[in-house]
């Protein structure tokens, strides 16, 4: 497994970000905050993009500012419009550009709050969850934050990426959720479906930019998003016997997929999906 | 147009590789990059293919080491020899990338072959295709890959400390072309086979992974790429408007077989340019 953001911090290489800022948001804890943290390791200036109110990700900023490394944090609702476009403004007044963008931000359903085990947790069985019954408010909320928010964040960067006029990558977070639907998280699943046929299209709207778009797509990840199942040992050992690799994902696991396709060395890949699942849905 | 740069990781330091075709293209940029990142590596080619020890010494010119190992992939006992031939020279097996493979029958390397098989000549559809060719382009491309990875594979169990493979199919693997059944079927073959071994393997932590191309400028390809029109006109058909390097698809198999990809298996990668995108 690859080592943890921070302890690599210390240690310095020449990274492949160099020169290169990067908004994430979502930034705030889980995967958005350790690919800020790996970005930062390997040259990037980052802006951390979470909600205004958490206060995770100034502590995160003040880390990774610890270590040398360039970031700022930005508080932002990415499901409102002048707040991506406010997010992007201040990537650009901080860094003077944006080359980089991890669209991180979402929730598992409408009553989500990042690090809390919350008492909706949409698993099956929950026939409340179901659509014949499901409130449209909680509908309308998964889909503001983890489709519209994605849409939004991206037309944000891009702009400023397209006016630079040098190219740009963006990666969407989705989830294995966007092919395989999931009993009472219909909200959830549409929304990472969403995201993955946006990601095809921007891919296409903006490779005349050399902007590229592509999805990392997890499958349950050791994150705040996925508490609800791992701090229940008897429920985590069942789902590990469940992977083929046989454990939860690392927050690690999705950065470096993130990172890889950020870099050069994905020149070529656009308008694709990447699944850092562990295999779980291979058969 | 930015290519991959030169990269300043080392993600494979003491490890050792096993490259299958990697006389040219792109297994022969993915064994130079391998040591450059810390690898040693066993470059595999035909037996009579000059260029596999020329790919050695290019490879050890990055201070590593590389040894050219000749072998017919569609033979099961060549395959079995070439993984014995990692442990003669570096001692173990770690990673592998199994890129061998023809675009038809009549395929050789480097050349601009008469069996050129994209003008949609009604004689290369299935229904009148010789089956010697189906059976020449199944037997390399797809028999090839699974005698390879099981070959590896057997090395990585015995070891118990997992692997990465990487197979090599196409975007061929899920959009149809007349007149190319053959290699169609192939790496729609590799690509379920890496899903099957990609499960059968994952108790021993060895991942399987398929990187599919689109168009890439290698000796594959050089029927499109010598003819400046033609190459235009399929530059114009894809969204990031340029064909492919090596090196491209090169990089996309260094990170399956790396530890920054240690959650991914069974997966596919395409490193296409965006050309399938809105297909």
């Amino acid at each position: 497994m690859a080592e943890s953001g921070m302890a690599r911090l210390q240690g310095r290489f020449e990274g492949r970000f160099q020169g290169k800022a990067a908004l994430v948001t979502g930034g705030a804890s889980g995967m958005g905050a350790e690919s800020s943290i790996r970005l930062a390791n390997e040259g990037a200036a980052v802006a951390v993009v979470g909600l205004p109110s958490d206060q995770r990700g100034p502590d995160l900023v003040a880390r990774i500012n610890d270590a040398g490394r360039q970031a700022i944090y930005v508080g932002a609702d990415v499901s409102r419009e002048a707040e991506c476009d406010a997010a992007a403004q201040a990537a650009v007044d901080a860094f003077g550009r944006i080359d980089l963008c991890i669209a991180a931000a979402g929730i598992l359903h409408a009553q989500y709050v990042s690090g809390e085990v919350s008492d909706d947790d949409p698993s099956p069985g929950n026939r409340n969850g179901h659509i014949i019954n499901k409130p449209i408010e909680y509908w309308e909320k998964v889909l503001s934050v983890n489709l519209t928010g994605v849409m939004l964040t991206n037309r944000a960067v891009a702009r400023h990426m397209m006016t630079q006029g040098d190219g740009g990558a963006i990666v969407n977070i989705s989830s294995g959720a966007a092919k395989i639907p999931m009993v009472g998280s219909a909200d959830y699943s549409v929304s990472k479906a969403g995201v993955w046929m946006l990601t095809r299209v921007l891919a296409l709207e903006l490779a005349p930019h050399t902007i590229r778009v592509n999805t990392v797509a997890p499958g349950v990840i050791d994150t705040p998003m996925a508490l609800g199942l791992s701090q229940d040992e008897q429920r985590r050992a069942a789902f590990e016997r469940y992977v083929p690799l046989g454990r939860l994902g690392e927050a690690g696991d999705i950065a470096e997929a993130c990172l890889y396709l950020l870099s050069d060395q994905a020149g070529y890949v656009t308008g694709q999906i990447l699944h850092p699942d562990g295999g779980i849905f291979t058969g | 147009m930015p290519l991959p740069p030169e990269t300043s990781l080392n993600r494979f330091g003491g490890k050792v590789a096993l490259v299958t075709g990697g006389a040219s293209g792109m297994g022969r940029e993915a064994s130079i990059r391998l040591v450059r990142e810390g690898a040693s590596v066993v470059v595999v080619g035909l037996p009579d293919d000059e260029r596999g020890a020329e790919t050695a010494s290019l490879a050890e010119a990055e201070g590593g080491r590389a040894v050219y190992v000749g072998a017919d992939v569609t033979k099961e006992s060549d395959c079995n020899a070439m993984a014995q031939a990692a442990l003669d020279h570096f001692g173990r097996l770690d990673l592998c990338i199994a890129a061998a493979g023809i675009s038809h029958a009549g395929y050789v390397s480097g050349e601009v072959t008469e069996g050129e098989p994209l003008l949609g000549g009604a004689q290369r559809y299935v229904i009148h295709k010789p089956v010697e060719y189906w059976e020449k382009v199944l037997a390399v491309n797809l028999t090839g890959v699974m005698l390879t990875n099981r070959a590896v594979a057997r090395v990585m169990i015995a070891q118990g400390d997992g692997g990465s493979i990487v197979n090599i199919s196409s975007g061929a693997a899920k959009a149809p072309i007349r007149g190319m059944a053959d290699y169609c079927v192939s790496k729609a073959g590799v690509w379920m086979m890496t899903r099957c071994l990609a499960l059968e393997l994952a108790p021993n932590e060895i991942r399987v992974n398929t990187v599919a191309p689109g168009l890439i400028d290698t000796p594959m390809t050089l029927a499109v790429t010598s003819d400046e029109e033609r190459r235009q006109r399929r530059i114009e058909s894809i969204p990031l408007s340029r064909l492919g390097e090596p090196a491209d698809i090169a990089e996309a198999a260094l990170f399956l077989l790396s530890d920054q990809s240690s959650y991914i298996t069974g997966q596919i990668l395409h490193p296409d340019g965006g050309i399938f995108v809105g297909s």
